[in-house]
């Protein structure tokens, strides 16, 4: 039989001094939802999401500038967003299969636009516990990072101004290998995945037509994450990456990465508006650290070296070629 | 005389036989007892987290969750469906959580809360008492035991509890939990007893905080079976996929 005492406080006023009733829980109706969960071997679920946005536009700006120049916009516009994402998943023995998808139509002052994605869809296989086998399109977030993961070979780039673009997957077969320990070393695994592009596959990943290798090798050793990862192929060129991740005391975390991309493409300007191509190893670095207060706010800092971006005298070129004209 | 000298060390020997129990009651040995009372050592379950507002409103969480021996825990979100596909792993001193929209696991702490409420990461992913704490005092109580214990490293979330153990059943019924500076952090309440396993555990745990008044949090247990899986479940890798070994 069900119970509850809501709080009276909720329908009539109350003196301070009075006891607050206690929430009770029924147990066999908690029972009941139990049973029903575990015999379902299939899920399905989703959201509708509506998000109205106002942006303001910095029309001094020298990407205002780029962007707009022919076509000159208010300094404020709204735009609205309507997505539905749905996900589903399907499990037998050791065979399992999920998808993700997601639907976005927004109109702002460029009209209406939609926009369908298969975010994941991808099956599994266990044979036992030290094994994992995967094909389809699926995310591989790699990095210890926040904000910039310069380990993430694999994954889409993040978009401060899109953040749901990373969570497109990559067309990949994977297949990982796991090992537990006592001691020192926890846990050891070991993840290696293929990469294909062509015309429909991982057509940004880069040069089409090629097949890509990249592996990373997880340590769990003396309570700190670190992992080692490189990345090979002729899509895009040999890289090598490193990041670790450990908690120095109850409520301060330290991690970071490095990365180092042999003969990374760069193409920049000069103040005249010409392309200047260059060709060197880029080594990038990050370092950062997440603390936690006793008012459970958690503060980030993170210090980020792009080796790979543009020295102060590129962008102050690109400004200089962009801002004169206006 | 003789008999005066016998007499006297009768007397002598009684009082020391009587005082003796006082002395020889093992803390560390009922304390092993409270853990396998409250739950088997490898284990899955099912669990209900209630957070309670002062206002009345009330948010609900579904979990499963399996744990293994001393330091291997792993829980897994069912719903509300904004929640769905989150998990939480713990080895050792270690914990992260996975959020499926964020793609990969992340560290946390122990003194933080994923879900909110008066529970945090530490109570929710807790480890057996006797494996981050040690028994400093036995006090004996008509039908209870009061233990002191104390935390063995800094790492752990609390640094003293304060725990009132039934003698009869050997199980706990209130623990508070106190930072290193002797503030009163949580009180937590175990009730409703249940037959899991054999055995009667408490089935509900509630919690309170002088830190958070009038908020309470409320943690039910069902279908708690012994189950055994292997060590590479509470794995990072393996985390995202807990869904498909859940029965």
């Amino acid at each position: 039989m069900l119970w509850i005492l809501w709080p009276a406080s909720n329908l009539f006023p109350q003196e301070q001094s009075q006891e607050k009733p206690k929430f009770e829980v029924d147990l066999s109706e908690f029972q009941k939802e139990v049973d029903k969960l575990a015999t379902k071997s299939y899920s399905l679920g989703g959201f509708f999401e509506f998000q109205p946005t106002l942006l303001g536009i910095d029309r001094g700006s020298a990407v205002y500038h780029a962007r707009f120049f022919d076509d000159p916009q208010d300094s404020v516009f709204d735009q609205y967003n309507f997505r539905l994402r749905l996900e589903g998943s399907y499990k037998k023995d050791w065979f399992s299969m999920f998808f993700k998808t997601d639907t976005l139509v927004r109109n702002d002052f460029q009209g209406w636009d939609e926009d369908t994605k298969l975010f994941e869809a991808y099956a599994s296989a266990k044979p036992n516990e030290n094994l994992i086998f995967e094909a389809g399109k699926k995310v591989m977030k790699w990095g210890k990072g926040y904000a910039w993961n310069p380990v993430s070979f694999i994954d889409r780039p993040k978009n401060p101004e899109d953040p749901e673009e990373a969570l497109e997957g990559s067309t990949v077969a994977t297949a990982d290998y796991i090992r537990s320990f006592d001691g020192p070393l926890k846990t050891l695994t070991l993840t290696t995945a293929v990469i294909p592009v062509y015309k429909y596959v991982n057509a940004k990943f880069g040069e089409p037509r090629r097949t890509n290798f990249a592996s990373k090798l997880y340590f769990l050793l003396y309570d700190t994450d670190l992992d080692f990862m490189v990345l090979t192929g002729e899509s895009r060129t040999t890289r090598y990456g490193f990041d670790f991740s450990k908690n120095l005391t109850t409520n301060l975390e330290i991690h970071g990465e490095f990365a180092v991309v042999n003969n990374l493409d760069k193409t920049a300007i000069n103040a005249r508006g010409q392309p200047i191509q260059s060709q060197s190893d880029a080594t990038s670095q990050l370092i950062g650290l997440r603390y936690l207060t006793e008012k459970e706010t958690t503060y980030f800092l993170e210090y980020y070296r792009n080796g790979g971006g543009y020295s102060r005298a590129e962008i102050k070129n690109f400004f200089s070629f962009v801002n004169p004209p206006f | 005389m003789k008999n005066s000298l016998t007499n006297l060390l009768f007397a002598l020997a009684v009082t020391l036989v009587s005082a003796i129990p006082a002395f020889s009651l093992d803390g560390t040995e009922i304390l092993k007892k409270v853990d396998a009372n409250l739950q088997p050592e490898s284990f899955e379950s099912y669990r209900k987290l209630i957070n309670i507002e002062p206002s009345g409103a009330k948010r609900e969480f579904l979990l499963y969750t399996l744990k293994k021996g001393n330091d291997k825990i792993v829980s897994l979100f069912l719903s509300p469906a904004s929640e769905k596909g989150r998990a939480t792993l713990r080895l050792g001193d270690n914990m992260w959580l996975y959020i499926p929209n964020v793609g990969k696991p992340v560290r946390i702490t122990s003194l933080q809360s994923v879900v909110g409420g008066v529970f945090n990461n530490a109570d929710i992913m807790r480890l057996d008492y006797n494996v981050e704490y040690n028994v400093q005092k036995i006090d004996d109580e008509k039908s209870e035991y009061v233990l002191d214990l104390k935390a063995k490293t800094t790492t752990v979330a609390y640094d003293k509890l304060k725990m009132w153990v039934e003698k009869k059943a050997v199980v706990p019924t209130k623990v508070e939990c106190y930072a290193a500076t002797g503030l009163l952090i949580k009180t937590l309440y175990f009730k409703e007893r249940k037959s899991f396993e054999g055995i009667l555990r408490p089935s509900i745990i509630e919690t309170d905080s002088p830190l958070y008044k009038g908020y309470q949090s409320i943690l039910a247990y069902a279908n708690v079976k012994k189950r055994i899986v292997p060590d590479e479940v509470f794995t990072l890798e393996f985390l995202s996929k807990i869904e498909t070994i859940r029965q």
